[in-house]
């Protein structure tokens, strides 16, 4: 329907909606009702994921905008869009682990996740520049306060300042760089955008790289990474699953919508994210090296993963869109499912953050140590999982993509030969056996196997028949 | 129903692979007697709907047979741009049936034999989840229609025939065995490989289709290579000089796998792939030659090794070795159908054979030393009567089923004018029958019982009924091929329309026939005079020929020469290595690499001081690190490019 | 090919950064120090801080600073809304409580938990 000269679609803006109501009758419920337990209001949520799930589906494949172009759903959104529910789904399981009274209000801590996904979708769909500085922000800002949830514990509260400080410089970055762009191209749209990308002015330059800071601080793209083992280890686990799956998701959003309409081939101003790229690989890589809290050592990781994420730009190819978000599949299945390995094992405490902690795991729950041992073999990219098929992908990408694209496997493939090093010593420890003393492992709800088992499932599933998935992909396209 | 049976072709593959799983991730949770069911339900219903695929397939006329009319596609499995695309599609032609239906078939009957055999095993529910996975990967293999599914499915039952040779694990006897049959193996699988970027190289393809389609435009040498590349696969699965050393010491394993895996079903997976690549085999006659040369060989050589094994699964294990050699030589002949018909009767009578073996060895409580068996007719009567329809049936006997298999390879073998091939068949033939039933005297006739196991008796039905039915086959298997009506080749014929050399088994070379015949029957007239009238002649024999004897009692001494040959100086060297180098340059390395990742890794760490002013320092000195970047590199180039 | 207009950037950038150090690193090998209370002072003119520069106020203030930030920013979009009804019709009020009702639910959940309690 058309408004006053304003189009909209209640069909394309159908899942923001469903979790905007969502959100908000989780609210009303913990308000009207008293002492809801936590599982009515997840549940409401999960629910809630459920239903933009339903108003995702009718628009695979399908390429429209609404609100005058402001936003769209079309190749950069939908994969992008599900992968952002699936994770809050399995981030509010994941939650309801938690321990009853750490002081946070379940329906808050709910609503914030809600809110922090609308402001992921709304990256993902928004093809203008004040629309993805929204996103953006509303995604960040809720996730500010939900690093701070872990409230007993002095960590959480210094993940939630670090983030908020950082990400408010990350954020000036972002809308300088915005307003420089804008005034480069006189619109605010990225289409218009492209025209300036074409020669490109040194306003254009400029905004394009405050803007790529911005969004490298996002991805967790070195040197800008800094923030990130320490907030990963200190906000509450569940909320480090949702981070390194969500942001990631939404960032590469934006950042593939960018790249393929404003540039829409290699451009030389792309090879500062190529720089970025290759350093992350190895920062990553070699800092997950003696890492002994296995947060921290999947922060490290996930700064590799971002980077490996970005081969699939490189050379702008055809391909390059659905390999990026195949490997996005993969890495929410195998990430989100290494977290609730760990959250499982620690009832939703940290007591299943270090690495010590996993010796011999494997002879006192053989099933969460395969289960475990499996993401990790994804995440390394060992054949059979979907980690491997993700990284043939990605390396296709790469060397096709021109000397910038060999440069990039090349660094990709330096990056996994380290971080097997890193995942296998998680495996090593838990299979070595051993004697003596053997910490407590939690007995958790059937809610947590949930994410684990399809977490499995889809790990396999990827990593055995690729290319059902690899269809499904290129056909929402 | 016809469309039924084409829509359920999936499920053949699927059954056994669900069974597998379900025995493996469910197994310790229910009784020992569920796994077994579910192990047997999985093959059955595989076999059900084989056979019902089978009806709808054979009546139908060639040009819907042909090779993709009724294959069922699946999906893409990969596709890598720009050009690499590998599908999944099962494959249902005539040739793939006709293993589908042994494998399925057999496999039934082993797989209920085995509930009773293995009954007392304590990794009884391993062993059905293994035999599942074995009989998966083998549909696999047979229902591919690209070389690439195929080495999945040629490397999955390699691997399922390592576990199950070494399923008795605390015997290191055992452990070696299978060990040693995955590194032959693997030579056979890297042979593959390479016939396979041949192909890519020069078709742009591994599918059936595309392959077979192009053989006219590959060019003679590089066909050749490439038949010779799958000829070593071939070899190395099907235990054909000079890969052949594994498959004796495979018998290590429980008795149902060697009738199942190392018999009846793996190991002609080599014959399978000659036969189905034959277009490549029809166009590079060299290719085809060495095939037929090579089974020429192995057949007359594993032949004149069972004449002096002791252990019954031994011998065997050589007679296995040389029925496939017969195969081979067929399919290199180019007589593709006749070498099928032998599989299929070998595949019968041989699981026979090992299944009635199996029978006695129960029965003794695990001996398999002839020397400690004899006089067990009496003792164990149907165990005696099955096994000797089995050794008829492999000596060639009218009218047991072995006699027409092998008189349709000689026969294709005289045709094809090479006189020496056509020696060796005939006088393995007579080898066969001698060895056979030196085999039978010497376990259930020839005097009284040398054992000092117990004799128990053969009364378990799972174990007896299977045999029975492979009795009967073994008799009435061959009847397909009567002559001048030669059912076989005429189902077969889609398959191989434009195979140059004559397919039919009909007509029929009844002297031939009849000499080959006489030969067996000599063969067996000689074990008895040897090995019962007279048994002072075997020792005779084998005080005068003591160093033939030990030539062939040590197997040639292959296993020796590839010791001194490959394994010795492998090790040596490596030995060498190891006190020269390693401690010191190949130790150090990895230490190295160790010390300088953690390095780089620690200066990241360091980098991570955890105070917020250094991150932030960080943050903006990258962010101008990055701009100067652009305004140096990014709009240097354009400004420089348009100025 | 980097621009020559950009290398006199770099030559800049690295001849600033020694001079800067230079300035900073020279004086403290070549000066002598004989301290005074006098020179210690941070102002040589002027009246010494007599407690911590950054004050601590409670964290309530915080709260009320971000409740009004809220409530100031509805004020911000209610003045152009009010100004533009007319043209903005019937979607522009539906709109404007839409926006009202979400604000209204956070306001509603704020106050039932005791957002503005003072204690």
């Amino acid at each position: 329907m058309t408004i006053q000269g304003v189009n909209f679609d209640f069909g394309i803006l159908g899942p923001i909606s469903v979790l905007v109501i969502t959100g908000l009758v989780v609210l009303l419920v913990d308000l009207v009702g008293r002492a809801v337990p936590r599982v009515v209001l997840y549940g409401i949520g999960v629910a809630g994921c459920a239903g933009a799930f339903i108003a995702l589906a009718p628009l695979y494949g399908r390429s429209a905008t609404t609100v005058n172009g402001a936003f769209a759903t079309d190749r950069f959104s939908w994969g992008f869009s599900a992968v952002l529910i699936f994770t809050l789904a399995v981030t509010l399981l994941l939650s309801s682990l938690r321990n009853a009274d750490d002081g946070n209000s379940p329906a808050s801590y709910a609503a914030l996740l809600i809110f922090c996904t609308i402001g992921g979708l709304i990256m993902a769909g928004a093809t203008t520049l004040i629309g993805i500085f929204l996103g953006i922000e509303e995604l960040s800002l809720a996730l500010y306060v939900l690093a701070g949830t872990g409230y007993p514990r002095p960590a959480s509260e210094e993940a939630a300042l670090k983030y908020v400080l950082l990400g408010s410089l990350a954020s000036g970055f972002l809308i300088y760089g915005s307003a420089l762009l804008y005034g480069s191209a006189g619109s605010v749209s990225l289409s218009a955008l492209s025209a300036a990308a074409s020669s490109l002015p040194l306003l254009f330059v400029i905004g394009f790289g405050l803007l790529l800071v911005g969004l490298a601080f996002k991805l967790a793209l070195s040197p800008f990474h800094l923030w990130t083992p320490d907030v990963y280890e200190g906000s509450p686990i569940a909320i480090t699953a949702y981070m390194t799956v969500a942001v990631k998701a939404a960032t590469f959003a934006v950042l593939a919508r960018f790249v393929y309409t404003v540039f829409g081939h290699d451009s030389v101003a792309l090879v500062p994210l190529w720089l970025l790229a290759i350093f992350s690989m190895l920062v990553g890589s070699f800092g997950a090296l003696r890492q002994r809290n296995l947060k921290r050592l999947l922060a490290y990781s996930s700064i590799a993963q971002a980077g490996f994420m970005v081969v699939a730009l490189s050379g702008v190819g055809e391909y390059g869109l659905s390999s990026l978000l195949f490997y996005l599949v993969a890495y929410a299945l195998m990430n989100l499912g290494a977290f609730a390995v760990i959250a499982m094992l620690g009832d939703g405490d940290e007591a299943y953050a270090d690495i010590d902690a996993y010796r011999a795991l494997f002879y006192r729950r053989p099933w969460v140590a395969v289960a475990l041992t499996l993401f990790l073999f994804s995440l390394a990219g060992i054949p059979g999982t979907a980690g491997f098929y993700g990284k043939v992908l990605l390396l296709e990408q790469g060397f096709a993509g021109g000397p910038w694209g060999i440069a990039l496997a090349l660094a990709l493939i330096a990056g996994s030969i380290v971080s097997i090093y890193v995942y296998f010593q998680v495996v090593w420890a838990m299979f070595v056996p051993q004697e003596g003393e053997q910490p407590v492992t939690a007995g958790n709800s059937w809610l947590t196997w949930v994410p684990v088992a399809v977490g499995v499932a889809g790990v396999v599933a990827l990593g055995v028949i690729p290319q059902v998935f690899v269809s499904i992909v290129s056909s929402s396209m | 129903m016809a469309d039924f049976f084409l829509g359920a072709v999936p499920l053949i593959l699927l059954f056994p692979l669900v069974g597998a799983a379900t025995i493996a991730l469910f197994g310790p949770y229910v009784q020992r007697s569920a796994s077994a069911f579910i192990g047997c339900l999985s093959i059955g219903l595989s076999f059900l709907l084989t056979v019902g695929t089978s009806f709808v397939i054979f009546p139908l006329s060639p040009a819907q047979q042909t090779l993709y009319t009724h294959s069922k596609f699946v999906g893409y499995w990969a596709h890598l741009p720009p050009d690499l695309i590998i599908g999944f599609r099962l494959l249902i032609d005539p040739l793939s049936l006709l293993w589908m239906l042994i494998i399925t078939g057999v496999g039934l009957l082993i797989h209920v034999y085995s509930v009773s055999y293995m009954a007392s095993d304590k990794n009884y529910r391993t062993f059905f989840a293994y035999m599942n996975l074995f009989v998966f990967t083998m549909l696999l293999l047979v229902m591919a229609d690209n070389f690439l599914w195929l080495l999945v499915g040629w490397g999955g039952v390699g691997l399922a025939s390592y576990l199950l040779i070494g399923f008795y694990y605390d015997r290191p006897v055992a452990v070696l065995a299978a060990r040693k049959a995955l590194i032959m193996n693997v030579i056979g699988d890297v042979g593959i490989m390479l016939a396979m970027f041949l192909m890519y190289a020069h078709v742009g393809s591994v599918s059936y289709q595309n392959v077979f389609g192009h053989v006219a435009t590959i060019g003679t040498s590089a066909l050749t290579w490439i038949g010779v590349w799958l000829l070593l696969g071939a070899v190395a699965k099907s235990a054909q000089l000079p890969l052949q050393t594994w498959l004796p010491d495979a018998m290590e394993g429980p008795t149902p796998v060697s009738a199942l895996i190392h018999a009846a079903t793996m190991v002609t997976a080599g014959v399978y792939l000659i036969a189905r690549a034959h277009p490549i085999y029809d166009n590079a006659p060299a290719a085809a030659e060495l095939v037929a040369v090579v089974g020429g060989v192995t057949a007359l050589f594993a032949a004149t090794i069972g004449c002096v094994q002791y252990d019954i699964k031994r011998v065997l294990a050589y007679s296995t070795m040389s029925q496939i050699g017969y195969m081979m030589l067929a399919v290199g002949a180019g007589a593709f159908a006749a070498g099928a018909f032998h599989f299929m009767t070998h595949a019968f009578f041989k699981a026979l054979l090992f299944m009635s073996a199996g029978i006695v060895i129960h029965a003794l409580g695990g001996e398999q030393d002839i020397r400690k068996m004899g006089g067990l007719a009496t003792r164990l009567p149907f165990a005696y009567w099955t096994f000797l329809v089995g050794a008829v049936a492999i000596a060639g006997i009218f009218p047991f089923a072995g006699f027409f298999s092998k008189d349709a390879i000689i026969d294709a073998v005289l045709k094809l004018h090479h006189p020496y091939l056509f020696v060796f068949t005939v006088v393995a033939a007579g080898l066969t029958a001698f060895y056979m039933f030196r085999l039978v005297f010497l376990t259930f006739l020839t005097g009284a019982y040398r054992g000092d196991h117990e004799v128990h008796a053969e009364t378990e039905r799972t174990m007896t009924v299977p045999v029975a039915i492979l009795a009967v086959l073994s008799l009435i298997g061959g009847w397909i091929v009567l002559p001048h009506h030669d059912e076989l080749s005429f189902l077969l014929r889609s398959t191989f329309a434009d195979a140059p050399f004559p397919q039919s088994m009909a007509d029929f070379n009844g002297w031939l026939s009849f000499g080959v015949l006489l030969i067996a029957l000599a063969g067996i007239a000689f074990a008895w005079v040897a090995y019962q009238w007279r048994p002072q002649i075997a020792a005779a024999l084998h005080r005068s020929l003591g160093g033939v004897h030990a030539l062939l009692t040590n197997a040639y001494y292959f296993d020796t020469i590839y010791h001194w040959l490959f394994e010795w100086p492998v090790l040596a060297l490596a030995q060498w290595l190891r006190d020269a180098f390693e401690v010191d340059a190949v130790d150090a390395l990895p230490a190295l690499a160790l010390r300088a990742g953690a390095y780089f890794g620690s200066l990241s760490n360091r980098w991570e001081t955890g105070y917020l002013r250094r991150y932030g320092l960080t943050f903006v000195v990258g962010a101008a690190l990055l701009l100067f970047i652009y305004l140096f590199v990014a709009h240097g180039a354009t400004a420089g490019a348009a100025p | 090919m980097p621009d020559p207009a950009w290398t006199y950037v770099l030559i800049f950038f690295v001849v600033a950064l020694v001079v800067a150090s230079l300035i900073a690193i020279v004086p403290g090998i070549f000066t002598k120090k004989r301290p005074t209370p006098e020179k210690l002072e941070p102002y040589e003119c002027g009246v010494p801080p007599t407690s911590a520069m950054l004050g601590r106020f409670p964290v309530r203030f915080y709260l009320v600073a971000m409740l009004f930030v809220v409530f100031d920013v509805e004020a911000a979009s209610f003045y152009p809304w009010a100004v533009r009804l007319r043209d903005l019709g019937g979607f522009g009020l539906l709109e404007m409580v839409a926006f009202i009702v979400v604000l209204g639910i956070g306001y509603a959940y704020v106050w039932k938990k005791g957002g503005f309690s003072w204690r």
